[in-house]
């Protein structure tokens, strides 16, 4: 098991993704921070839709996108972009990245 | 601007029971909702308090240590953004309101803001907003944040609240709160963001707390084209902050563990 940790500096608003990777699969994920985005219920969604999900940079940078294009996602001072970056350093930092 | 009606004033705090306050804020903004009372500007205070953002960990923000030690509460709001320290000498400010249809953050945090810029510009205090939601003045230190605020909406439905540093213990709110390595390296952010002031110190003159209510809802009753009217909390609202307060607001759940809001509804409506 390993534990990362990787706090990313958006525009405005800071990123904070804590990640528990076991056996190549984030079992716990975190999104924390003091960032703007509405509705805010679409962060506890991206953690359920990453969690169980092989940490893969392609998976999860897919998983994020796709949650942001499905939804009526609007934030201020930090994208989508952010959200991927933080949290694939994050999972780097577990480093199990398959 | 937002059409007609009066806009309920309510100068309705509980210092010593921030949980209960915030409580009370997520009740009045559910209650507005549900189209049962109206547009609202509510003034309040807290008196020793950390008030973390909605998605924000407790033990990432707050040195606990020194937060036991000054006994303030540890309470989350239902907004997201940075955690901030209350005291008597900060005056919090709520304006939720029935807005334009797809207004988003671009009505919250410019249209709406702008009435607090306007409350102070009537007290002789040119503000300007920076960094989207901060509000800052040039002091003869150079410039500084006297206000930070947060902001949600639903539909057409739109919460702003903030606070005003008026004379908060800052070596306390130093203390408190933590500052992330990440964002003291980002040095155009955190010169602004972390160099708050007191409006009392930064001016070189004495604000009465009365005087600053009176500014804000002027102002906020001109910005919206609406009368002003002193009103009491309605008892659905109380009843609601009760049930808000037993089931997620005096939980280290919510206030602490940064559970989902969804996680407490079902024992809300119980």
């Amino acid at each position: 098991m390993r534990i990362g940790i990787y706090e990313y500096k958006a525009p405005k608003g800071l990123i904070r993704v804590t990640v528990r990777v076991v056996d190549g699969m984030i079992e716990d994920i975190r999104i924390a921070g003091d960032f703007f985005i509405y509705p805010e219920d679409v962060v506890f969604m991206l953690e359920n839709r990453l969690r169980g999900l092989k940490a893969d940079p392609s998976y999860v940078g897919k998983v994020v996108e796709e949650l942001f294009h499905s939804n009526v996602v609007e934030s201020i001072g930090s994208s989508v972009e952010d959200f991927k970056t933080a949290i694939l350093y994050a999972i780097k930092e577990a480093g199990e990245v398959c | 601007m937002l059409g007609v009606g009066d806009l309920r004033v309510l100068i309705y705090e509980i210092p010593d029971n921030p949980q209960k306050s915030l409580a009370f804020e997520e009740a009045m903004w559910r209650s507005l909702i549900a189209g049962i009372v109206p547009d609202t500007l509510r003034i309040w205070r807290h008196r020793n308090a950390v008030i973390l953002g909605y998605f924000q960990f407790a033990e990432e923000e707050v040195n606990f240590d020194r937060a036991r030690e000054i006994g303030a509460t540890i309470v989350r709001r239902f907004t997201g953004g940075g955690a901030v320290y209350q005291d008597l000498g900060c005056l919090i400010w709520s304006i939720a309101v029935r807005g334009p249809a797809g207004g988003g953050t671009k009505f919250l945090y410019t249209d709406l803001l702008r009435g607090l810029i306007d409350a102070l510009k009537m007290l002789g205090v040119e503000a300007s907003i920076e960094n989207v939601n901060d509000v800052v003045i040039e002091t003869p230190l150079g410039r500084r944040k006297i206000s930070g605020t947060a902001a949600t909406f639903k539909d057409n439905y739109y919460l702003l609240h903030g606070t005003l540093l008026i004379e908060t213990n800052l070596e306390i709110l130093g203390s408190v709160l933590k500052v992330s390595k990440a964002k003291l390296a980002d040095k155009k952010i955190s010169e602004v963001k972390y160099r708050v002031a007191n409006l009392n110190d930064a001016l070189g003159r004495r604000f009465h707390i009365s005087d600053i209510i009176d500014a804000i809802i002027k102002a906020y009753s001109k910005l919206l084209g609406k009368k002003p009217f002193i009103d009491m909390p309605t008892k659905e609202e109380l009843e609601l902050a009760d049930k808000l307060y037993e089931s997620k607001y005096s939980k280290p759940e919510w206030n602490l563990l940064r559970f989902p809001s969804k996680y407490f509804e079902e024992d809300i409506k119980r």
